[in-house]
């Protein structure tokens, strides 16, 4: 009987020893295929490689553990346990500036803030921009070339019905509204999505915005495209290809419509209302006529790419300047906007109606200088890195201004230099003047 | 993992007075890193259990070596070292034929130690109040001096080595013939960082012989208890953690005294779950491996008195305390009452220099000898009246005040922090963290802090720790282990996982 017992308890031990040894082993081959996380999330660190200096400094065991603690074996499936577990209980989301709403409607922060106007960029900034683009209008009108202004439609402007309590704040000047007055004074050329979304909301057959997601939904995009072609059809006289919508599909929400819910990286799925899914298709016709456009703007693009096709009702010379580049290369240069700006018919600026208050990235401005033959102030980096870092200094001896510094790094969980940097740079941005 | 994340206790130890960026990041293989749990853990045991008994305590050895040089690579040599010197003045002592020389070598060894522990620990905070002392009075500019970094764990084995040479001299217990046997003594692993402090005579026989505690039983019962003190610090500590970083990082001056009230309670959780946590996970490899740790803690916050409390709360530093510093002192056994006051104090002044290296930690020592010395007086009495539920909540607050002074950075802060907690101010709360989250965790550990209040409580613990077990039993606790390292590691791994739904600016 006590042998019995023993082997009972011996094959509990090895159970839980290699029990334990599953995620090695899973992290080298991979045994159990299970979904990777969602959402934009920085690079995975590398492998550390081991040398001496690094093991006796100890940046080679820092470098490993962070390593490891990103690669370990069903890590993905673990964080999505701590994630169910938050959010069944608490309403918790573990996704960058995302918050639950009242019947459990998922929206991202900053499209609050703009719904409320306490991002608003300020009327003085909004003059200016609408000058410049006045300016940019009336030159790409003698040029022969359109400029169109889109504004796609917010979360919160949709449904601010279901905005928490605890975001509420007293509305009040927003970006949306200003520019949208000023556009529509200035004679520029514009689609406001958001303001039909909001109207059409309780009309349109399917829904125009998903629950999980942030952007328009993909029926949404259909009746958005459409309306985009018809703009440039009428506005170039031309006739584009025409997009054919052959099926509608109504079914789960999925792909761009569960965006926030993917970067939520739950296990169980959230619930939802079923959602249309238009099957939209370019008719290829060489008869017909594919504008060239250079696209500024933000992800709502994308669904317009994903949802409609677009990029095939476009010519191929045709671009998409994601935040104006500012993600892939930071910089477009001088020759690059005038080389651009030169091979196309139509220039589109597309933003949701919050991401008004920084419309345009540079674009507006750096056009505008182009336009009006304004030759930037080279950039001197070499000059720049030491004023950066006599700024630096001068927070590192101040003693007050470095505690805070410390303790904003802390808050933010980011390292005490990226904290300095910022800083630094936002004093030489802001004592330029 | 960076020191920052390491178990609360070993943070003040190693960086309470320094300012963060001047000291060398280092990096500690803390029990609830994924390093660690999946690969150190299952790598050590496997080589532990395969290895013929000859070869036990070299697969320890080998892998307390390894442990402490991934944490403090240079200071693997201090360590060595130090045990190498310790080891034959020790084995010269007990070989000494006279009273005389064998005191002159206890002496030698003592402050050999104590010498290395005051040099790493205290020099910094020694001459950072020797240099005010001399710009305030002098106006003189002061000595210049590197800051040092602390060697891992050097209170603990400091203590451990102590008690060898004492031990050998008092002729508790023979000492050890081969070196490696005492090497083996002060760097195993388990409680080699944060204890328990373990005196040489408590585990001198296990080295060479475990035989009696290493069965299949304990090893089992060591994997719970450490999965057990794993869960401790992870699912509640942390939890804790976050709200007692978030106030004590803010503004003292700005803080309503709910927050106030709510952030000390924090930490009192958080240290408690923490450190127990810790002590969990070492006697629970210990067991593993086949050896019998003491128990450091015993439900502390039930304590009907600060006299109890410190019989409760890190009971192996109280034991040493006791043992190789207040008896030494006269202990209870002197003339005069004053005398046995005095003692009393300066043990729990010597009790709060041990923990950190700064004037918050000496008051809260002086704290807790007050108190220690009033019980003494009269206040034990009181208590009796009061009976145990008054007793045990006026205990509560006097320790939870006093981790104010444990916690906060500076002594003045911990005045300040402490006029917010008894200056009635109703104004919104000053810190924005205390969610529906927070305090469901919360209840939580006040349920396990409280839980041996009760005797059903007491009795459901006592089972879990130093009960027989069956296969029933055993069954059920390696499925609620299983649970709760799966629940536990699913916070370790989540910790900074935060993406955004797309990358913008």
């Amino acid at each position: 009987m006590q042998s019995t017992n023993n082997t009972y308890k011996t094959g509990l031990l090895i159970f839980v020893l290699s029990l334990l040894c599953f995620p090695f082993i899973q992290s080298k081959f991979n045994i159990i295929k299970m979904p990777p996380l969602q959402g934009a999330y920085a690079t995975p660190p590398k492998n550390a490689r081991v040398n001496l200096a690094d093991w006796l400094s100890g940046d080679y065991q820092a470098k490993k553990e962070d390593y490891l603690k990103n690669s370990f074996g069903f890590r993905d499936y673990l964080i999505r346990i701590h994630n169910q577990f938050e959010y069944s209980l608490y309403h918790k989301v573990n996704a960058k500036d995302v918050i639950v709403g009242k019947n459990n409607y998922l929206f991202e922060i900053h499209y609050i803030q703009g719904y409320y106007g306490t991002d608003f960029a300020g009327m003085d900034s909004i003059n200016n921009s609408m000058g410049r683009l006045k300016f940019i209008n009336d030159t790409l009108k003698k040029l022969g070339k359109s400029l169109l202004l889109i504004i796609a439609p917010s979360k919160a402007e949709f449904y601010p019905e279901y905005i928490p309590d605890n975001y509420k704040t007293p509305k009040t000047n927003t970006n949306y509204n200003s520019y949208l007055k000023q556009i529509k004074e200035s004679g520029i050329d514009y689609i406001d999505f958001n303001g039909y979304f909001v109207e059409n909301k309780n009309k349109s057959k399917y829904p125009l915005m998903p629950i999980n997601g942030v952007h328009w939904s993909m029926y949404g995009v259909g009746l958005a495209g459409d309306s985009i072609v018809k703009y440039i059809e009428k506005e170039r006289h031309i006739i584009m290809p025409q997009a054919v919508w052959k099926n509608i599909r109504i079914g789960k929400d999925e792909g761009f419509d569960v965006d926030m819910e993917n970067a939520m990286n739950l296990i169980l799925p959230l619930p939802s209302p079923p959602m249309a899914y238009p099957e939209i298709k370019f008719k290829k016709d060489s008869t017909k006529t594919r504008p060239n456009v250079l696209v500024v703007g933000d992800s709502y693009y994308w669904g317009l790419v994903a949802g409609y096709d677009i990029e095939h009702g476009f010519s191929r010379k045709s671009d998409f300047w994601y935040y104006y580049k500012k993600l892939e290369h930071g910089t477009v240069t001088r020759q690059q906007l005038k080389d651009e700006i030169a091979k196309e018919d139509v220039i589109i600026i597309l933003a949701t109606a919050h991401n008004w208050g920084d419309i345009g990235w540079g674009f507006i401005e750096d056009t505008y200088d182009l336009f009006k033959g304004i030759i930037p102030i080279p950039f001197d980096k070499e000059k720049y890195r030491q004023k950066l870092e006599y700024i630096k200094n001068v927070i590192r001896n101040d003693k007050n201004w470095y505690a805070k510094i410390v303790a904003g790094a802390k808050e933010k969980n980011i390292s005490l230099d990226s904290a300095l940097n910022a800083n630094a740079a936002w004093m030489i941005e802001h004592t330029k003047q | 993992m960076l020191q920052s994340s390491f178990s609360i206790f070993a943070k003040q130890e190693t960086s309470y007075n320094l300012p963060k960026a001047s000291i060398q990041q280092r990096i500690d293989m803390v029990f609830s890193s994924v390093l660690f749990l999946f690969y150190f853990l299952p790598a050590f045991f496997i080589a532990y259990y395969v290895a013929g008994k000859k070869f036990k305590n070299i697969v320890i050895l080998i892998g307390s070596i390894a442990f402490y040089s991934w944490g403090a690579p240079r200071f693997i040599f201090v360590i060595l070292g130090t045990t190498l010197l310790d080891f034959y003045i020790v084995r010269w002592m007990s070989s000494s034929e006279t009273r005389t020389q064998k005191r002159l070598l206890l002496t030698i060894s003592v402050m050999v130690n104590l010498g290395l522990l005051f040099y790493f620990k205290y020099s910094n905070f020694f001459i950072e109040n020797v240099n005010r002392v001399l710009f305030h009075a002098f106006h003189l500019q002061g000595i210049q001096w590197t800051k040092l970094v602390l060697p891992l764990g050097i209170s603990f084995y400091t203590f451990e080595t102590i008690t060898y040479v004492v031990d050998v001299y008092r002729g508790v217990h023979k000492p050890l013939t081969r070196f490696w046997d005492y090497q083996l003594y002060i760097i195993l692993f388990p409680k080699l960082i944060a204890g328990p402090i373990i005196r040489y005579h408590e585990i001198a026989d296990q080295i060479s012989d475990r035989s009696a505690n290493d069965t299949i039983d304990n090893r089992l019962i060591g994997f719970y208890r450490f999965i057990l003190g794993l869960s401790k610090k992870v699912l509640i500590a942390n939890q804790m953690a976050v709200v007692a970083d978030a106030v004590f990082g803010s503004d003292y001056n700005q803080l309503d005294t709910y927050t106030a009230w709510v952030g000390i309670l924090a930490y009192t959780f958080q240290i408690y779950f923490d450190f127990s946590g810790y002590s969990d996970m070492a006697i629970g490899l210990g067991k593993m491996m086949g050896f019998k740790f003491p128990e450091n803690f015993n439900n502390p916050y039930i304590s009907q008195s600060i006299t109890e409390f410190w019989r409760r709360w890190h009971i192996t530093l109280g034991n040493w305390m006791k043992n190789y510093l207040y008896i030494p002192l006269g202990g209870n056994r002197v003339k005069s009452k004053w005398r046995l006051y005095f003692n009393l104090w300066f043990v729990f002044l010597a009790s709060g220099l041990w923990h950190g290296a700064s004037w918050s930690f000496v008051f809260w020592g002086a704290y807790h000898g007050f108190f220690l010395v009033i019980e003494k007086g009269f206040m034990l009495n009181v208590y009796a009246r009061l009976g145990k539920l008054l007793s045990t909540l006026i205990t509560f607050f006097i320790a939870a005040v006093g981790w104010v002074f444990f916690r906060a950075e500076k002594l003045g802060d911990a005045f300040v922090y402490i006029n917010r907690m008894f200056h009635v101010n109703t104004s919104p709360q000053s810190v924005q963290v205390l969610s529906t989250e927070f305090y469901s965790f919360f209840v939580l550990a006040i349920v396990f802090a409280f839980f041996a209040y009760f005797k059903q409580g007491q009795r459901i613990q006592d089972a879990v720790y130093f009960g027989e077990y069956n296969n029933k039993k055993h069954t059920f606790f390696v499925i609620t282990s299983v649970v709760l390292l799966m629940f536990s590691v699913s916070f370790i791994a989540s910790n900074g996982f935060n993406p955004f739904i797309y990358f913008r600016f």
